[in-house]
């Protein structure tokens, strides 16, 4: 299992009244099983069923049973909000964010989805 | 829509308004409105787990005011987001004599759908075919599951406005908690999970608890002793239906023929699943807690006897626990504390009498699969069993913490910590049932100035260390060597039951050793530049079993501001793990 987080902010002051600040979070994270080693025989097993009219294997071969849990996901968060005081009592805000979920190796379904959000807000404070 | 906006709109309104007419009050207040607007593509499950994320354009409020009229305080706060995201609080304090809190919140969770399909990977193509032997059906295939929580929580104090020789308090809390939405429940049909069926369970749930109690304080120049009861009762139930299931006919998967009548427990039938009890819980707590200034040494002792009950099939656990711990820094530039615990669970065995249908055709025609009169020639045992609980033990722990003053800006710290668990039925070697723990940490932190920074750095260096005798394990989890088996046919050959007792191996992913460091720093370079370092490595290991679990989690966080306008903070994480495990090959898994 490994994984990155990386966080980055900026925020800057254009003036008394004008604000404006960046952020963002991604993580890329993974996880695999390695090759499965068994003590004993490995080999295929013939095992004929005559009275259900076929014959099975029973299959010792893990060779490729590590492949199914493989995860690679990979998120993204992302947010920019500019803030503006009017006057001494109110204050404007716009905010967008972005958050986005990549599954990087779907096995049953795949999880990614995007999603944007914008916010306005007047805010009023005594 | 349009009345959500207006209805929010006006309440900003009327704060805004009636805030100016409390500008000469000691009230503060602070109020946000506006809009939100939502976009998704694909898949919302994972991208907002815990978000709304509705489509569209939707208002949103927020608030926050304290203040003070004559001799009432009053706080509160509260956000309506979405109809399923909001939260809420309130608090009131008249004349120190009566305090009231108020809380609210709700929000949404999305849930998995899993859609089974990798029940077909046993199933092999090409010259032996093997086709799907475990099959499934999803029956509300692709649709979205999720819960919504709320948690509503109430609580009053009362000060007894009486001359006592002590402080007398009493207090009403009052909760309730209820969770609604749909969910995935899952049912197997026919040995071993030979046919899977998903379907939707709605859930719809709903938890509240009363707690009454009170709080007797006595203070005087030479002591402070207070005594505290307080009793909880808390019920739980499932108001939505459980889901039901036709179990098919246990029919052989090559013949067709009706071969395991007396084999299963139910048949040809529709039964409910994935059920959730009604239950009550009651409990009583004492607490004693006392403190002498002249020895800065403080004692405290406390106790707890709960009851659980099932209240649809009768069934109780009942739990003791007694806790007393002595503080003290009475010796300069040392502070230490002695704690003790004791706990006694004890989990109702109940007896389980299995349906032991008769067989209707075939070898066994006439008889029960335990019955032995008919002429086959297996192995039989009573399937009727006492389930005993592995839950049930007493559990003693003797815990020693100290923090020595080494020099100005170092604290040395260190504790040790013992635990021994004893079960009443359940065995986690062949032949012993209980678990024994030693657990130790030391400490040093920190604070200085190094010569070229000139600034306070502020530094911590943590290493714990676990050992456990026989963790929890299962001492039949697996077959290890070689046995020969009869394979005759179902009533002459080796049983299902047999080859399970068969099983010699005791295995866990618990770990009898364990060691962690763990080392911060926060260095402040410059007045405008400050570097966090972080490191954490874990290393689990238990040789019996072959398993071990190693872990590194570094990470590095800069905080730079080089205008009095501009800032900048970026921070790395890494997060490496690996676990070595033993695999157990499943036989006779259906």
């Amino acid at each position: 299992m490994e994984g990155h987080t990386g966080i980055f902010a900026i925020n800057y002051l254009f003036s008394k009244k004008l604000n404006f600040s960046i952020s963002s979070a991604y993580t890329d994270s993974k996880a695999h099983m390695e090759r499965i080693e068994l003590d004993g025989p490995t080999a295929a097993t013939q095992i004929d069923n005559g009275t259900n009219g076929f014959s099975r294997d029973y299959n010792y071969d893990f060779s490729e049973v590590q492949q199914y849990s493989d995860l690679h996901i990979r998120e993204l968060d992302l947010a920019c909000s500019i803030s503006y005081q009017i006057n001494k009592h109110f204050s404007l805000n716009v905010e967008y964010n972005y958050l986005y979920y990549g599954d990087a190796k779907p096995y049953l379904y795949d999880g990614t989805g995007r999603a944007h959000i914008g916010i306005f807000t007047l805010s009023y404070w005594q | 829509m349009m009345k959500k906006i207006g209805i929010i709109l006006m309440s900003f309104l009327c704060v805004v308004f009636l805030s100016n007419s409390w500008a000469d009050k000691d009230i503060n207040i602070e109020v946000k409105t506006g809009i939100h607007g939502v976009g998704v593509h694909e898949s919302k499950v994972k991208v907002g787990e815990y978000d709304v994320l509705n489509i569209g354009v939707q208002p949103d409020i927020s608030f926050f005011l304290n203040g003070k009229i004559n001799d009432l305080y009053f706080s509160g706060s509260g956000t309506y987001y979405e109809e399923e995201d909001q939260q809420y609080s309130a608090s009131v304090d008249i004349k120190r004599y009566l305090t009231q809190e108020f809380t609210y919140y709700r929000f949404k969770h999305w849930l998995d759908h899993d859609p089974l399909t990798n029940l077909y990977a046993a199933a092999t193509t090409g010259t032996n075919v093997i086709p799907p032997l475990v099959t499934y059906t999803d029956i509300e295939s692709g649709r979205d599951y999720s819960i919504v929580r709320s948690e509503r929580e109430s609580k009053t104090t009362l000060r007894i406005p009486l001359e006592l020789p002590f402080e007398l308090k009493t207090f009403f809390n009052y909760r309730t908690e209820a969770r609604w939405g749909e969910r995935q429940a899952l049912t197997m049909s026919k040995c071993s999970a030979c046919h899977v069926v998903s379907r939707s369970k709605r859930i719809d749930e709903y938890t509240e608890d009363y707690n009454p109690g009170f709080i007797a304080t006595y203070r005087s120049k030479k002591a402070r002793v207070s005594f505290s009861y307080e009793y909880l009762d808390r019920e739980f139930r499932e108001n939505a239906m459980a889901p039901e299931n036709y179990y098919d006919r246990a029919v052989h998967p090559g013949s067709g023929s009706n071969v395991f009548d007396d084999r299963v427990q139910y048949q040809n039938t529709k039964l409910p699943y994935a059920h959730s009890p009604r239950s009550r819980k009651y409990s009583h707590i004492v607490k004693l807690d006392s403190y002498v200034p002249s020895l800065s040494t403080g004692m405290f002792i406390g106790s707890v006897y709960s009851e659980t009950e099932n209240k649809e099939e009768d069934l109780k656990f009942n739990l003791k626990t007694i806790f007393t711990r002595l503080s003290s820094a009475m010796i300069p530039g040392l502070s230490f504390n002695v704690h003790f615990r004791y706990l006694d669970l004890a989990n109702q065995s109940i007896f389980v009498d299995t349906n032991e249908p008769v067989s209707n055709a075939g070898t066994n025609a006439g008889h029960t699969w335990a019955d032995p009169s008919h002429g086959g020639t297996y192995n039989t045992i009573d399937p009727d069993f006492t389930r005993n609980s592995a839950m049930s033990r007493r559990q003693y722990e003797v815990g020693l913490d100290m923090v020595y003053l080494l020099m100005k800006g170092i604290t040395l710290r260190g504790s040790y910590e013992w635990r021994e668990i004893k079960r009443d039925h359940y065995y986690v070697t062949s032949n012993d049932k209980e678990t024994k723990e030693h657990r130790a940490k030391l400490a040093i932190n920190a604070r200085f100035k190094p010569p070229v920074i000139e600034r306070p750095i502020r530094a911590t260096l943590t290493y714990k260390y676990k050992s456990i005798d026989a963790p929890f394990a299962n001492v039949k989890a697996a077959f290890k060597g070689e046995t020969t088996i009869t394979s005759n046919g179902a009533f002459s050959g080796t049983q299902y039951w047999e080859l399970h007792e068969m099983r010699n191996l005791t295995l866990t992913n618990l770990p009898t050793l364990t060691h962690e460091i763990r080392f911060d720093t926060t260095v402040p370079v410059y007045d405008r530049l400050s570097v966090t370092a972080f490191y954490r490595w874990i290393e689990e290991k238990n040789k019996a079993v072959e398993w071990a679990n190693k872990t590194h989690m570094p990470s590095l966080s800069i905080w730079y501001a080089p205008l009095d306008k501009l800032s900048f903070t970026v921070s790395y994480l890494y997060k490496y793990g690996k676990t070595n495990s033993l695999l157990c090959v499943p036989v006779y898994d259906g």
